[in-house]
C-alpha cells in the first residue's frame, strides 16, 4: 500500500474542497471497496479525505420523497420499515448482497459508486482498461464467465456489481452532489452511470471532488409493488450472476405500468425501457413476461464463457415478474 | 470452563473454546516479539519464463526497508528434505533459488521492513523485467505423462469386452484450493545460533527437519510452535517456501520476521487440490454385480523445475476405486499432465474426495441403466474384506451405515423416474453415496504427568501433534480424565511444540486414533505406579493421596501408541453412506441442497460433540466441492482468477442444509486400544457424488462436470430444448 496523507473532514464543502484541491485525493467512506483496493494497489490516493462522519447520515422521509444521506449505512437503508413499505425494491436489493458486517460499515453512495469484481481489474497486474487506461483488456478473450452481456465495448466488459443501483435504476431516484468549487448538482440516476466507450476508467458523471451528499427518490405509486431477485453462486455473500429489479402497476390482471432493470450483467445499472413498453397493456401472466425477457435480453452479445448469463438473466426476470405479480396486492 | 463430558464419546464443548471465543487462543500471526520485522513478497507476474532483471532500487529507498531478497542474494540453503519421509517442501525448487518462473504468483522477491505496510509498499516498487515463455494452465490442453504404478487384478481388458453391460463415463473435477480461513503465518526468530519458529502448520516436526536440514544445524536447535492453527485441509502439511525465507531473513538481521500470506498469494503458492479427469469402464451382469472396473486417471503435476522431485505429487484417485466394491476384475492407470501452477498437494480426503465422486456417479450411472435402485446395487457389490489385498476388514460395518441412513432419510420412499417429485417450481431430488476413507495411524507419544495442589491431583499432558481447530485437545483431555478418572478441568494439555514427545503430522485423519490410544498407554502406566502404594488392594484412595504417600512429587510416563493383533492381519477403514435430497430449479441454474443423512462408522467416538462438527464439517466441503468451488486460471497468462474469498466461492450459512450425521457406536478394538479411528476426512466423501445423482433424479441431468454450476445446468436445458 503506498503512503498516503489522512484527513477526516467534518463539513461537507470542505471535504469536497479537499479533494479537489488534490488530483491524487479521494474520498473514505465506509471503505469496503477502497481498502481493499488500495491493499491490492489497485488504487493508490495520495490523499484520503474521510466523509464517514459528515452530517449525511439521515433518512428523511415525507409524502413526496426519501431523502437518504450518502453516509446511511446500507444496513440502516435495508432495515428501515417505511422504506420497506414504499419502497420494498430497495430494502430486498440489499439484502440479497454483502454479509451484514459489511452493509454495517458500508455506505449508500459508496454502494452506487463502487468498483467492479473483475478479477483482472482487482488483481492489480493484468492489462485492464479501467484501471491502467490503455493498458488493454484482459478480460476480453480470457475468463469472462462472470462478465457483462449488455452494455460492453471492446475496451471494456466488466460489470457494475451494485444490487442498490439496480434497484434505484427503476426509481427515478435523484443524486445530489457538493463539487469541490463550491457549487452543487442534482443528477437523474439514469445517466449517472456512464457506459465504458472509450474511458472505461470513468464509471459515473462526478468530476474530480465532487461528493455524493444525498439520494432522493420520489414518491411512486408503483414501487410500492416493487420486487428485486437475484441469482448468485451461492446463497449469500454472494455478487449477483443475474438480477432483475422489477415494478408493475396491475388494474385487473392488465400491466398499465412496469418497470425493469437487470443486475450482474451489465456495465451500468440496465434499464429497459423496451421491455417495460412491452408489458404495458398486456395481460400480467407468462407469455406477456417472456416476451418481455426476450426484448430485455435482444441485443446481449456473449463472450467464451458469459453466454449462460442471456437466458439466466431473461428467467431471472421472468421470474422477478411472476413473484411480484402473485403478490397479494 | 470445560465442560466437556469426561466420558469416552460423551458430548461437550471443547476445552479450548474459551480462548478462541475471547482472542487468548495465539495462532502464528498473532506473535508479538520485540524488534520484530515485517516481510512481503513480490510475486510473478508471468507463469512461465524467466527473470532478465529485478531493479530493487526504489524499493531500497522506501523508509523502514532493512532487507530485500532476490535470486541474486538469498544466499545458500542446505538441500532440502523431499521424499524421504521426514519433512516435506511444497515443491522441489527452493525459494528464490534462480531467475526460473514456473506459476504465476511464484515469489522473486521478498523485503523485509519495520512495517507490514512499508515492506508492501516497497515489494510493489520492485521493477522486474520478465522474458516470458508460453504457459499451460489447461490440463485439457497439456501432454500427459504415464506412471509406472498400475495397479491391477484378474484381466480387466478381457472382462470389459465380455461383460452383460457395459458403462464407460469421464468424469471430471477443476482445480480446488484448501482456502483455509487463517492464512498461512510465520514468525521465525534466531536465539543465539538456535532457531525458533512460530508456524501455520500440521507437522512441528516436519518443519522442525527441514529448517533443520536448509541452515545445517542438529534438530534440537530448532524449534516449532504451533498451538494453535486455524484450519488447514492438507494446506499446512509441508514447509511453505515464505517460512523458509523468513527465517532466513531473521538470520540476516538478527532480528525476529513474521510473515503472513496474503489471500491470493494463499491461492496461487499453496499447493491445490489437483483437476483430475477419470475414465470410468465399469462391466457388469444383468443383476448389477460388477466384473471389471477400469480407472483411468488424468491429473495435474507441476511442471519440472529443473530441481529433482522425488515426490511428485499425483492425485490419489484410484485408491478408493480398487478396494470397495467386490471386483475381481480392476486395472487403474494413471498420467500426469505437467502444468504452469504451483505444485499441488493434499487437500481434505485426497483421492477419496475426487476417485469416489467418479465411482460413485458412475455407480448411480449403472443403477438407472440397470433400473436397480442404487442402494440395492452397492449391497449387490458389498464386500467384507479390502477388494484388492484381500484382507479381511477389523471392524466392517457399512451395511449397518446403509440401512440407518436410508431409514433417517426415508429412502424406501423413493420413486426411481427422475422429475417424479415437484415443490411449487421446483425439481426435488434423491441421491445416495458410499462414503469411506482408511483408518490410519502412526507412530505416536504423549507424556502425562500427575501432580497435585491444595485440590487434590491434576494432569499434564503434552505431545508435539498439532490440533487444527478439530479438537484434539478436547480428545486427549477426556481420554486421560477417563483414564485417570480426573475432573475435565484438572486436566492440561499443551500441544504443538516440537520440544514435546514426538508425534506424527496431522494428516489422514490419523492424529486421535495415533494420540489418543498413546495418552491412555501413558495414563496406565501412572495407574500402576500409583497403585502400588495402596494399604491394600481394596483401599479407595485418591491420586492425590497417593502422590503424597509416595513422597515422590510429580511422576511422569510417556505413552506410546502401540501396534495391535497381528501385523498385516487387518485391514482398517471406516465406512458410511451420504443421502442428499436437492432442490434444483433447472431454468436458474439453482441446485439447494436440503437436506443430507449422513451414517458413519469411525470406530469408537472420543468426543461426541467435535466428532459431530468434522462429519457436518466433511459434508459442507462435499457441498463445496459439488457446487462452487474451482480456482480458474487464466489461460493466457496462467493469472488465478477471482483469488480472494468473494471470488473463490465457498459454501456460506445460507447454503447450509438441514444434515442430519450419526456414527454407529462400534469400537475397533483391533485397531488400538481405544478402538477409533478418525473422522476428519471421512465426511467429505461421496457428498458430491450423492448431490449429483439427487441432481439426476430431480431433473434428468446427468453431471459429470464439478462444480455443478448454473451455466451447466443451463446448457444441459438448451440442449433438451434442441433435442
Amino acid at each position: 500500500m503506498r503512503p498516503f496523507a489522512y484527513v477526516d473532514e467534518r463539513d461537507v464543502a470542505g471535504a469536497a474542497a479537499a479533494v479537489h484541491a488534490a488530483p491524487g485525493a479521494m474520498f473514505l467512506a465506509g471503505g469496503t471497496t477502497l481498502v481493499d483496493l488500495m491493499r491490492q494497489g489497485v488504487l493508490a490516493p495520495d490523499l484520503l479525505v474521510d466523509v464517514h462522519r459528515l452530517p449525511l447520515g439521515d433518512i428523511e422521509l415525507d409524502d413526496r420523497r426519501a431523502r437518504i444521506g450518502a453516509c446511511v449505512r446500507n444496513a440502516q437503508l435495508a432495515e428501515h420499515p417505511e422504506l420497506r413499505a414504499r419502497w420494498p425494491v430497495v430494502g430486498e436489493a440489499l439484502l440479497s448482497g454483502m454479509s451484514p458486517q459489511l452493509r454495517n460499515m458500508s455506505t449508500v453512495a459508496g454502494n452506487i459508486l463502487q468498483r467492479t469484481r473483475c478479477s483482472y481489474y482487482r488483481d492489480g497486474h493484468s492489462p485492464c482498461n479501467k484501471r491502467v487506461p490503455g493498458s488493454g483488456c484482459a478480460a476480453i478473450g480470457g475468463h469472462d464467465r462472470d462478465h457483462a452481456i449488455l452494455g460492453a465495448g471492446p475496451r471494456c466488459i466488466a460489470v457494475f456489481p451494485s444490487d442498490l443501483a439496480t434497484a434505484l435504476a427503476i426509481l427515478d431516484a435523484i443524486v445530489y452532489t457538493r463539487r469541490g468549487d463550491g457549487g452543487a448538482r442534482r443528477l437523474p440516476f439514469d445517466g449517472f452511470h456512464l457506459a465504458p466507450g472509450d474511458t472505461p476508467e470513468r464509471e459515473t458523471i462526478l468530476d474530480h471532488g465532487e461528493l455524493v451528499t444525498h439520494l432522493e427518490l420520489p414518491t411512486l405509486a408503483i414501487a410500492r409493488c416493487s420486487h428485486y431477485f437475484k441469482v448468485g453462486d451461492r446463497s449469500s455473500y454472494s455478487f449477483a450472476l443475474a438480477s432483475a429489479a422489477v415494478a408493475l402497476d396491475l388494474e385487473r390482471g392488465i400491466v398499465r405500468d412496469a418497470r425493469i432493470a437487470l443486475g450482474g450483467v451489465a456495465t451500468r445499472p440496465w434499464r429497459c425501457p423496451d421491455a417495460e413498453q412491452a408489458l404495458r397493456g398486456k395481460p400480467a401472466e407468462l407469455s406477456s413476461f417472456r416476451a418481455a425477457a426476450d426484448v430485455a435480453l435482444a441485443g446481449a452479445v456473449a463472450g467464451r464463457h458469459n453466454g449462460f448469463k442471456i437466458d439466466l438473466a431473461r428467467h431471472v426476470l421472468v421470474r422477478a415478474l411472476t413473484e411480484l405479480a402473485a403478490r397479494p396486492r | 470452563m470445560a465442560t466437556a463430558s469426561r466420558r469416552i464419546g460423551g458430548p461437550g464443548e471443547r476445552v479450548d473454546a474459551g480462548l478462541k471465543v475471547t482472542g487468548q487462543a495465539r495462532y502464528a500471526a498473532d506473535v508479538a516479539l520485540p524488534d520484530l520485522a515485517h516481510a512481503a513478497y513480490l510475486g510473478s507476474a508471468i507463469a512461465s519464463g524467466r527473470v532478465l532483471a529485478i531493479d530493487t532500487t526504489r524499493a531500497e529507498q522506501v523508509g523502514g526497508v532493512l532487507l530485500i531478497l532476490t535470486h541474486h542474494n538469498r544466499g545458500p540453503l542446505g538441500d532440502l528434505p523431499n521424499g524421504d519421509g521426514t519433512a516435506l517442501a511444497p515443491d522441489p525448487r527452493p525459494p528464490l533459488a534462480d531467475a526460473r518462473v514456473h506459476y504465476h504468483g511464484q515469489f522473486v522477491a521478498m523485503v523485509v521492513a519495520e512495517s507490514p505496510e512499508q515492506a508492501a509498499h516497497a515489494a510493489a516498487l520492485i521493477g522486474v523485467t520478465y522474458e516470458p515463455a508460453p504457459c499451460l494452465v489447461d490440463i485439457d490442453d497439456a501432454e500427459a505423462i504415464r506412471l509406472e504404478d498400475n495397479p491391477r487384478r484378474g484381466d480387466c481388458a478381457a472382462a470389459l469386452r465380455a461383460a452383460p453391460v457395459a458403462l464407460d463415463v469421464l468424469y471430471s473435477t477443476p482445480v480446488q484450493h484448501p482456502c483455509p480461513l487463517e492464512p498461512h503465518a510465520t514468525v521465525a526468530h534466531w536465539v543465539g545460533h538456535d532457531l525458533v519458529v512460530h508456524d501455520s502448520t500440521q507437522w512441528v516436526l516436519g518443519d522442525r527437519a527441514l529448517l533443520a536440514r536448509a541452515f545445517g544445524l542438529a534438530d534440537d536447535r530448532v524449534r516449532i510452535c504451533a498451538p494453535f492453527v486455524g484450519g488447514s485441509f492438507g494446506s499446512k502439511v509441508c514447509t511453505a517456501a515464505h517460512t523458509l525465507l523468513a527465517a532466513v531473513a531473521a538470520r540476516r538481521l538478527g532480528r525476529p520476521v513474521k510473515s503472513v500470506l496474503r489471500r491470493e498469494q494463499v491461492l496461487a503458492t499453496i499447493g491445490p487440490r489437483a483437476a483430475t479427469r477419470q475414465r470410468i469402464q465399469l462391466g457388469a451382469e444383468r443383476d448389477g454385480r460388477l466384473v471389471a472396473l477400469r480407472h483411468h486417471t488424468r491429473s495435474h503435476c507441476a511442471v519440472n523445475s529443473g530441481f529433482p522431485d522425488r515426490d511428485p505429487f499425483h492425485e490419489p484417485t484410484s485408491g478408493v476405486t480398487r478396494m470397495l466394491y467386490a471386483c475381481p476384475n480392476y486395472e487403474a492407470v494413471h498420467d500426469v499432465v505437467p502444468l504452469h501452477l504451483m505444485k499441488p498437494g493434499w487437500m481434505r480426503a485426497p483421492g477419496e474426495a475426487t476417485g469416489l465422486w467418479a465411482l460413485e456417479g458412475a455407480m448411480d450411472e449403472l443403477a438407472c441403466r440397470l433400473g436397480v435402485d442404487p442402494l440395492e446395487l452397492r449391497l449387490r457389490n458389498h464386500t467384507a474384506h479390502n477388494a484388492h489385498t484381500g484382507k479381511p476388514y477389523a471392524g466392517e460395518h457399512l451395511r449397518e451405515c446403509y440401512e440407518r441412513g436410508a431409514e433417517r432419510f426415508g429412502w424406501a420412499r423413493r420413486d426411481p423416474r427422475p422429475r417424479s417429485m415437484r415443490e411449487g417450481d421446483a425439481f426435488v431430488g434423491w441421491g445416495l453415496a458410499t462414503a469411506t476413507h482408511p483408518g490410519n495411524s502412526d507412530d505416536a507419544s504423549v507424556r502425562v504427568r500427575l501432580d497435585r495442589d491444595s485440590r487434590g491431583a491434576y494432569a499434564s499432558v503434552a505431545t508435539a501433534g498439532v490440533d487444527l481447530g478439530t479438537g484434539l485437545y478436547t480428545a486427549l483431555a477426556v481420554v486421560v480424565a477417563d483414564a485417570l478418572e480426573l475432573p475435565l478441568e484438572r486436566v492440561h494439555v499443551e500441544l504443538g511444540d516440537s520440544r514435546l514427545p514426538p508425534a506424527p503430522v496431522t494428516g489422514g485423519s490419523n492424529l486421535t486414533a495415533s494420540l489418543a490410544p498413546a495418552a491412555r498407554a501413558a495414563c496406565l502406566q501412572l495407574r500402576r505406579r500409583l497403585l502400588g502404594f495402596r494399604r491394600d488392594p481394596d483401599e479407595l484412595a485418591a491420586w492425590g493421596e497417593l502422590l503424597a504417600r509416595a513422597g515422590l512429587g510429580p511422576i511422569e510416563a510417556v505413552g506410546a501408541a502401540e501396534p495391535r493383533g497381528v501385523p498385516g492381519q487387518y485391514a482398517y477403514q471406516s465406512f458410511g453412506a451420504q443421502f442428499v435430497e436437492v432442490r434444483v430449479v433447472p431454468e436458474l441454474g439453482q441446485v439447494r441442497v436440503t437436506r443430507v443423512v449422513g451414517v458413519f462408522d469411525v470406530g469408537q467416538v472420543v468426543n461426541a460433540t467435535a466428532t459431530r462438527n468434522q462429519l457436518i464439517g466433511g459434508i459442507l466441503f462435499g457441498l463445496g466441492q459439488a457446487l462452487l468451488e474451482r480456482l480458474v486460471h487464466d489461460p493466457a497468462r496462467g493469472v488465478p482468477v477471482g483469488a480472494d474469498l468473494a471470488g473463490y466461492v465457498i459454501p456460506a450459512h445460507a447454503d447450509v442444509p438441514d444434515i442430519d450425521v450419526s456414527w454407529l457406536d462400534t469400537p475397533d478394538p483391533a485397531f488400538n486400544a481405544l478402538g477409533c479411528r478418525g473422522a476428519g476426512e471421512i465426511g467429505i466423501t461421496g457428498v458430491a457424488a450423492a448431490i449429483a445423482s439427487a441432481v439426476h433424479h430431480a431433473t434428468g441431468i446427468r453431471v459429470r462436470d464439478l462444480p455443478i454450476t448454473p451455466e451447466r445446468l443451463l446448457a444441459e436445458l438448451a440442449g433438451e430444448r434442441e433435442d
